[in-house]
């Protein structure tokens, strides 16, 4: 009997070693507990993963869970997280996905989809309801992305098929290497794309016929209502629609922060020609993931054909940090990239580090600021490994270490920064660097109160409680999964959760399952021997000033940030080490998962 | 009046084929909608589509129960649940739709079609791009 709430109230879970398919009931203290999402992600993947597992051998372990309330009608939640130990840093992963992934999958029937093993040959997992196969799939591998989707769809015949494919770089396991879903939405950061690579899985793709129901469709659907006037379309949202992220290039460049020529520079001379009024110019229509009346996606076109994006963080590290000042370069960049399954963040970062080595004279991988053809040309090169490739697929900080390049390199942990520099608005060093996953700056934002807010972005003091505070609020918004785009609070998050699953959430509890879910991340990685070192920036954040614009001549010094990361774990109730304590384990029910 | 679509508006999202179903069946089902969304990611374009009682209407004789109604040329047709009895899986009002927008229930086992919801169609309520609004003859 399916339980009448929106769970679906059972987990697949795949081998591709044995070729095992199973089904086990959702674990219903764990979904109670940690909801869905984000967080039961982390605790089904904490469960699962054996400590010091090599993260491109077989016993890394794939989870994709959605939002609690994906298949319902409220936006954003149909959002997917894909779990594993990430290649590129060593510590938990957590990757969003938008599109229809997370709805297909509850109306097949399933909270979660848990991957183990490697298959014996390239191999795709596909979910039809309750027919689970894993398929033969040597004619796709080294093949695009565009190509796969449009294969798989043919494989099956529905085109409702929702893919999460790997291309050529997850092959080749680049460790930024993303998973694309629908051909067109990218969990992007980490790269679980190599993780699927290292299990010859080309990709997951579901379909489902089915329903998700709710323990009182009629209160549902007049809650929901009520949040959809007056707390979805708003104007604190409807920039998603309007614009959506390429707004922020004209915000970042008159903060001074938008990462120019390997973040050697925080203003670009060329913004205009890449920034919102240039997208804006190119649209062709919007595109949105299941259930979003937001439909950020702006959709472009190139000669190649139509795509979705560049989104900001393409134009900022794709454009302005490699010095391409044409938006058509971007295009072709960010066409590139996703069609051979890269991490464009990643990617950009990468490239420009080499481009300013080569300026700096410390090494020339043949590929200079500004010059697009180069700059294809080695992003092709990454995502098969060759030529320059070889080292510079390896990643941003390998490629430092490799050529003494260190006092140049931004990144934290491995994972290299997004389009925000720190020097411009401090709160996002301490933002990046306690990051669970590495340089991300989707679990605290602090510019959007620093450099694009109120408050002074050039002190480190009171930023410890802002970024805290929010990767607990993010925490619970991402068993959600609502989306980063949807200013939700607290209270209606409580009363959707309340009205889906039919346990009576407070605010909180939520933010409770919030600090829960923040502390089981820090556990895991302080397993993997994650320790206050890690939590550093990188030198450059210290010793190199911008030459120009707001963020001119600003660096915070080692003691305040030092100071700022004893604020940080005094307020997390952690160690000066930077390890959760037994007492906070206790208050939070996770003192049974640490020896 | 019958509803109107906009495919150039359209987003993709189909939060209208899981409204559909929340209010006809009560659980969010888009393969018991009486509305389809159709993507393609790769062209970038995106359909919507619905039955909005067209002049011709070759259902109502295509169905040999005699089950498919309307009152007026324009009004929404009525599937009479009683005389459906869905062709024994094989429905023969959905093939002569030359919209695509006659669709069978597998789970009751009747045809679907728009019935506005009875005047106050739930779908053009969410979709906030207006690629579905009632038409304004």
């Amino acid at each position: 009997m399916r339980p009448a709430n929106c769970y679906a109230g059972q987990v697949l879970r795949v081998d591709l070693s044995s070729g095992a398919v199973t089904t086990e009931p959702l674990d219903e203290a764990w979904a109670r507990e940690f909801i869905g999402g984000k967080g039961l992600g982390f605790r089904y993947l904490f469960a699962t993963l054996p400590p010091d597992t090599d993260p491109l051998s077989p016993a890394n372990v794939i989870g994709l869970f959605p939002g609690a309330l994906a298949g319902t009608c409220v936006a954003t939640t149909a959002r997917t997280a894909v779990f594993c130990r990430s290649p590129a840093t060593g510590t938990i992963l957590d990757s969003y996905v938008g599109g229809a992934f997370g709805l297909q999958l509850k109306l097949a029937g399933y909270d979660g989809v848990i991957v183990t093993g490697r298959a014996p040959q390239p191999s795709v997992v596909l979910i039809l309801d309750d027919q689970v196969e894993i398929r033969d799939a040597t004619a796709m591998w080294g093949r695009g992305i565009w190509e796969t989707d449009t294969w798989l769809k043919q494989q099956v015949g529905d085109e409702h098929l929702v893919s999460l494919a790997a291309g050529p770089a997850g092959e080749n396991l680049v460790p930024f290497a993303c998973l694309t879903s629908e051909a067109y939405r990218q969990a992007g950061r980490g790269g679980a794309g190599a993780v699927f690579g290292s299990k010859n899985l080309k990709a997951v793709a579901v379909c489902g016929t089915g329903a998700v129901r709710v323990p009182d469709m009629e209160s549902f659907l007049e809650t929901y209502y009520d949040i959809f006037q007056n707390s979805l379309l708003t104007d604190d949202n409807l920039w998603a629609y309007n614009e959506g992220t390429p707004s922020i290039v004209d915000q970042s460049q008159e903060a001074g922060l938008l990462p120019t020529r390997g973040f050697s520079e925080g203003v670009f001379e060329q913004a205009e020609s890449i920034n919102s009024a240039a997208i804006q110019a190119r649209k062709s229509r919007n595109r949105a993931c299941a259930t979003c009346p937001l439909a950020c996606g702006q959709l472009t076109r190139n000669a190649d054909g139509p795509m979705e994006g560049p989104e900001y963080e393409t134009l900022g590290l794709g454009g302005s940090n490699c010095g391409i000042g044409d938006l058509d370069d971007v295009i072709a960049f960010n066409r590139l990239c996703d069609d051979l399954g890269l991490d464009t963040i990643s990617a950009g970062n990468v490239l420009g580090l080499a481009m300013l080595m080569a300026q700096e004279g410390i090494h020339d991988f043949g590929v200079h600021f500004g010059n697009a053809e180069e700059i294809l040309k080695a992003t092709a090169d990454i995502a098969h490994r060759r030529g320059a490739g070889a080292e510079l697929g390896r990643g941003a900080r390998h490629v430092a270490r490799q050529y003494r390049a260190e006092h140049l390199v931004m990144e934290s942990k491995g994972l290299e920064f997004p389009a925000y520099d720190p020097r411009g608005s401090y709160g996002m060093a301490l933002a990046y660097c306690t990051s669970d996953r590495g340089g991300c700056h989707m679990r605290a934002f602090p510019v959007g109160n620093e450099a694009f807010g109120d408050v002074d972005p050039f002190t480190l003091e009171g930023k410890a409680q802002m970024v805290a505070q929010a990767q607990d609020f993010n925490s619970v918004k991402w068993t959600g999964i609502f989306c980063d785009f949807w200013a939700i609070d607290i209270e209606d998050m409580a009363r959707l959760f309340a009205a889906g699953t039919g346990h009576p959430y407070t605010e909180e509890e939520l933010l409770t399952v919030g600090e829960r879910v923040w502390n089981l991340g820090r556990i895991f990685n302080a397993r993997e021997g994650f320790r206050r070192e890690h939590d550093v920036p990188p030198p450059a954040l210290f010793d190199r000033s911008l030459p120009e614009g707001p963020a001119a001549g600003r660096n915070f010094t080692r003691e305040e940030y030092d100071a700022a990361l004893d604020e940080y774990y005094r307020l997390r109730g952690w160690t000066r080490d930077g390890v959760p304590t037994r007492r906070k384990l206790e208050s939070l029910g996770l003192d049974d998962l640490v020896r | 009046m019958p509803l109107k679509f906009k495919n150039r508006l359209c987003t993709g999202c189909r939060l209208c084929e899981l409204i559909c179903s929340a209010s006809h069946f009560g659980e969010f089902a888009p393969t018991r909608a009486r509305i389809r969304v159709s993507n393609d990611p790769l062209q970038g374009e995106s359909k919507v589509m619905a039955c909005f009682s067209c002049p011709d209407a070759p259902c109502i004789d295509a169905c040999p129960q005699a089950a498919i109604s309307r009152t007026a040329p324009r009004q929404p047709l009525s599937i009479d649940p009683a005389l459906c009895d869905g062709c024994g899986g094989d429905p023969a009002c959905v093939p002569p739709c030359p919209y695509g927008a006659m669709f069978f229930d597998t789970v009751s086992q009747v045809a679907l079609a728009c019935d506005l919801c009875g005047g106050d169609p739930q779908c053009v309520r969410v979709c906030y791009p207006k690629a579905i609004t009632v038409a304004s003859e």
